[in-house]
């Protein structure tokens, strides 16, 4: 056991046979939250489940914590891991599935009931408690999971689709959590194809394909890396017309679009920094009412798509 | 649900746990209390509980038929209604009811975990593998041994009825009485425990458990034909000693003498260590995937 307070893969591999799973992993990744992103299929529920030791890697190391799969009785107490899997033990109600495996972490009735009650209360189940699992709606059995994964208070969450199922406004407070989570110093592993909240909520992300990691770090980081890619940019203001006219004579804008409404404009530059300066001087000059501008395209979907080309759109 | 006017876990502090056999222990007994709770609604069980009833649904059968007909009574005597009971517990009880039964919950105990895509709620807690694969194996157990246990003894229980109260309670209260109905149970116990072994290695290393199953039958009811040095390669050859009343095997039976009593406990509980030692290894190389990603 090492003292690494993160969770480091190194030239980690597995393979199912001859099909690739993840190929190759080199992360470090540091307490927040870090998102997995990546279509159906690109390994990575078989990356998180590499790192909650439910696979072993064909080749390479991990460690979590500084702690490695090999030694469960060490590891799961800092891991607690959210499946896709909706699977629950017959007859049982909300608070005597968490309690039931409290129990088998080895807490004592009384404990086990306290730990339990805050998680239930943490993911806003506590009313629904006493009822039978089988009778939850699909985002009870999403939050019941989840209340589960935290109810050891481990310092690793692993999350693998935990937004499935929940209405917005549950989604929204399950967001809040994370983010809770992620303020207490806590690793939050996440995958999801809500890409939008995933971008939002994200300190880190991993772009993953084929089994590849093709990119991570801070999505911002990601976008500037790619470089012959132009940056869109959106910029709201009065006379969208007149501003594209303006632009076009001056800089590398190779693309522009007004937007339906007419309050606006979408264009791509290969020079963001340049085309920043023009607008404050085409904003002086020619007395624009400017309401926004920003990149159009700094986030974890046109990222990815930039990343793997088409693949990314089914993402 | 708020979460703002949530309390953070974190400002909860984390009861102690203790370490070492006190936690396995505490953790066994979790866990036998989750099985014996799963295994009583799971599906898996309601098979166990038909072949349960089985014995006594039976005799119960026999009873009543033997009633409508008084002068035709079930058994002449209390010793030949013993034998008659003795036979039917080598035959039918042994190897149909509590070998289905022990097949039904112990080559489960990990696969219909995976079929019901449910392991992973082990798999992911701190319990080392020996003590998970243990504190399962026991739940199995208590569960086979109480439910047969009790059919074995309702069903001794059932053989004395036909002679009236007075006489039966006489006879089960007398020594022999005692001492036949103390062999049958522990003979269902020590059963429960080798078939479980068996079934517990059969269902970790086999998909389809059904095709190995089905040859362990076969081995154990040949087992009258084999030689002595294979007779000792079966479950059976070891609980011949503890049967408190000796039927006959047949003109083709090879003759052996059973081991005796103390060999076959302890060959018996070694046998099913042995066998937890083997799903150990097993299971702590089991890996659980069930997504296509």
């Amino acid at each position: 056991m090492s003292d690494s307070k993160n969770i480091v893969l190194r030239n980690v591999s597995k393979f199912y046979g001859e099909v690739l799973g993840v190929n190759r992993v080199d992360l470090d990744i540091e307490p927040g939250i870090t998102s997995l992103v990546g279509p159906n299929g690109s390994g990575k529920s078989t990356l998180m489940n590499l790192v909650s030791g439910l696979l072993r890697p064909t080749q390479g190391t991990l460690e979590i914590l500084g702690m490695t799969p090999s030694d469960p009785e060490q590891l799961f107490r800092q891991v607690g891991y959210c499946t896709q899997i909706d699977s629950f033990p017959k007859g049982f109600t909300g608070r005597q599935f968490i309690r039931a495996y409290l129990e088998i972490h080895g807490y004592p009735g009384k404990a086990a009931r306290e730990l339990t009650q805050i998680a239930l209360e943490r993911v806003g189940l506590v009313s629904a408690a006493d009822r039978k699992v089988a009778g939850y709606s699909k985002g009870m059995r999403q939050r019941i999971k989840l209340a589960q994964a935290i109810a050891h208070q481990p310092q690793v969450m692993v999350l693998d689709e935990p937004l499935n199922g929940l209405d917005p406004m549950a989604r929204a407070e399950v967001l809040g959590l994370f983010r809770e989570l992620a303020e207490d110093g806590l690793h939050v592993l996440i995958s999801s194809h809500i890409l939008h909240e995933v971008d939002m909520l994200s300190d880190r992300v991993i772009l993953i394909s084929n089994g590849y990691i093709v990119a991570e770090g801070e999505i911002q980081g990601v976008r500037s890396e790619v470089k012959e890619q132009p940056l869109q940019i959106y910029v709201r203001c009065d006379e969208p017309g007149r501003l594209a006219s303006a632009i076009f004579s001056r800089d590398s804008v190779t693309e522009v679009q007004i937007h339906e409404d007419g309050g606006g404009l979408h264009l791509r530059t290969k020079n963001a920094d340049g085309f920043y300066k023009l607008m404050n001087q085409l904003v002086v000059e020619e007395g624009l009412d400017v309401e926004a501008v920003g990149p159009a395209d700094d986030n974890v979907q046109a990222v990815y798509q930039y990343l793997v080309g088409d693949e990314g759109a089914s993402v | 649900m708020n979460v703002a006017e949530v309390p953070s876990s974190r400002q909860v502090d984390r009861p102690q746990l203790p370490g070492g056999r006190a936690l396995w222990i505490r953790q066994v007994l979790a866990l036998i209390r989750l099985e014996l709770r799963k295994n009583l609604f799971g599906r898996y069980s309601l098979a166990v509980y038909f072949l349960a009833l089985l014995p006594v649904g039976v005799l119960t059968f026999m009873l009543m038929i033997a009633s409508m007909f008084e002068e035709d009574a079930l058994f002449e005597s209390v010793t030949q209604g013993r034998m008659a009971f003795a036979m039917f517990f080598q035959t039918f009880v042994l190897r149909a009811v509590i070998f289905f039964g022990c097949i039904g919950i112990f080559t489960n105990l990990f696969r219909g975990e995976v079929l019901d895509r449910s392991l992973h709620f082990y798999m992911l807690s701190p319990v080392r593998r020996q003590v998970l694969t243990t504190g399962k194996f026991l739940a199995g157990l208590l569960l086979v041994s109480g439910l047969f246990a009790t059919s074995v003894g309702v069903s001794y229980l059932l053989v004395h009825v036909p002679f009236g109260t007075t006489m039966a309670i006489e006879h089960l209260f007398s020594t022999t009485g005692i001492s036949q109905l103390t062999s049958y149970l522990l003979v269902t116990v020590l059963a429960c425990l080798g078939y479980g072994s068996v079934f517990l290695i059969v269902g970790i290393l086999f998909r389809n458990p059904i095709v190995p199953a089905a040859v362990v039958l076969g081995w154990e009811i040949i087992n009258f034909l084999l030689p002595p040095m294979l007779k000792k390669l079966s479950v059976i050859h070891y609980l011949k000693g503890l049967f408190p009343v000796t039927i006959s095997e047949g003109p083709f039976a090879v003759v052996a003498d059973p081991p005796p009593m103390i060999v076959s406990i302890f060959g018996l509980m070694l046998f099913s260590a042995f066998a937890l030692v083997i799903a150990n290894l097993v299971v702590r190389r089991m890996e659980i995937r069930y997504s296509d990603d």
